[in-house]
């Protein structure tokens, strides 16, 4: 992969990926309908959108609205459960995952009872992927709506209970909050690689109507926003952790994905910008192959936290 | 266009909608423009639609 002879390859916490670039939850569907724009066997990974045990409508719209250099959205985990996922792209997913480019499953639940039950689904119906991505920036239901993942403590609970059930590589998908004591706690617990950041919690208002412009009072920002944000907490997450980070928050850019990996990422993950310029993830990978080159060295894990102040 | 779809099932006329709705990407990638339908799920504005039957639409 890439050109000049530079290695490209990147160990994500036992996801072996061809080049460090990987597609965010909810911003890439199941790949399929990406390949009408290019090969997305090109990528290091894809993540797919989080899928419970059962199938999830999601909220009311409207979803989602535009904010200065961003979006935000409120679409509420909608998925067709693990099983409706299989049922439709398990064949084209197994069929990637041969082509070179590996696939990650996210998990998604409102308790640590629905999280094992969704991993224990994928454990047995998803044999061809890589590595289990669990989301635990979900409102936890049974608690009054707090994040899963929102303290150490609740972090720490909800990895505990999964960890011995995933028989693959396990990613955590943090909320941006109290990041290096989290990050700490999900390491503790045998997490193998940290993905972050998740969306950053914002409110828009129509001030013709006073409604939000969502169907909820708030909703995830995301985009080029909050790129500065994303780097600074992946840099915090890398200085608290010896685990594999994977960054994400505002990539658009090969620029964009080369900062987050001097900051201390292994992979780098597109999500928002898949939505306006749907080849970009490919186009980072050519990017980021010729900033190696240019750096003069031969292999990208050499740039990997190689941020200097 | 909620009214006329009203008026028209009153009078027994088929009659269609174009929706709009907000879309981060409008080939089936976000899940954002997500409309209401009568059984109780939801259909994407940009892949199932956007002209629907008026019967289906939870208006």
């Amino acid at each position: 992969m890439g050109e000049k002879n530079v290695s490209m390859a990147v160990d994500l916490g036992g996801v072996r990926m061809q080049n460090p670039v990987n597609t965010a939850s909810g911003t890439f569907a199941f790949g399929s309908v990406f390949e009408d724009f290019f090969d997305v066997a090109r990528l290091g990974a894809i993540t797919l959108k989080g899928c419970s045990a059962e199938p999830w409508n999601g909220n009311p719209p409207p979803r989602m609205c535009e904010v200065p250099s961003g979006m935000m959205n409120t679409v509420g985990l909608a998925n067709p459960g693990v099983r409706g996922m299989v049922e439709q792209y398990g064949e084209y997913l197994a069929g990637l995952e041969e082509r070179g480019c590996r696939v990650i499953v996210q998990a998604a639940g409102h308790s640590v009872e629905e999280y094992i039950a969704a991993v224990e689904l994928i454990e047995e119906l998803c044999p061809w992927a890589s590595g289990v991505e669990m989301n635990i920036s979900c409102p936890n239901i049974a608690r009054g709506g707090v994040l899963v993942g929102g303290t150490p403590e609740s972090a720490a609970e909800v990895v505990r209970a999964v960890r011995p059930r995933v028989h693959r590589p396990l990613l955590v998908k943090m909320a941006p909050v109290r990041v290096p004591e989290i990050a700490r706690a999900c390491e503790a617990e045998g997490a193998d690689a940290l993905s972050l950041i998740n969306t950053i919690n914002g409110m828009s208002i129509d001030v013709r109507t006073r409604r939000s412009r969502l169907s909820k009072p708030t909703g995830g920002v995301s985009g080029p926003a909050i790129h500065a944000i994303a780097v600074r907490m992946v840099w915090e997450a890398a200085q608290a952790v010896k685990i594999p980070i994977n960054g994400m928050g505002g990539i658009a850019t090969w620029q964009d994905a080369a900062e987050m990996i001097l900051a201390g990422a292994t992979s780098v993950t597109v999500g928002t910008a898949n939505f306006y310029d749907p080849t970009c993830a490919a186009d980072i990978v050519d990017g980021l192959a010729s900033w190696v080159a240019e750096q003069g060295v031969a292999d990208i894990n050499e740039l990997i936290g190689a941020f200097e102040c | 266009m909620a009214g006329v779809a009203r008026l028209c099932r009153e009078a027994g006329v088929a009659c269609r909608v174009s929706m709009e709705r907000m879309m981060c990407c409008g080939f089936g990638a976000c899940g954002t423009c997500n409309v209401a339908m009568t059984d109780g799920t939801y259909k994407s504005c940009c892949k199932d639609g956007p002209v629907f039957d008026a019967e289906e639409v939870a208006w």
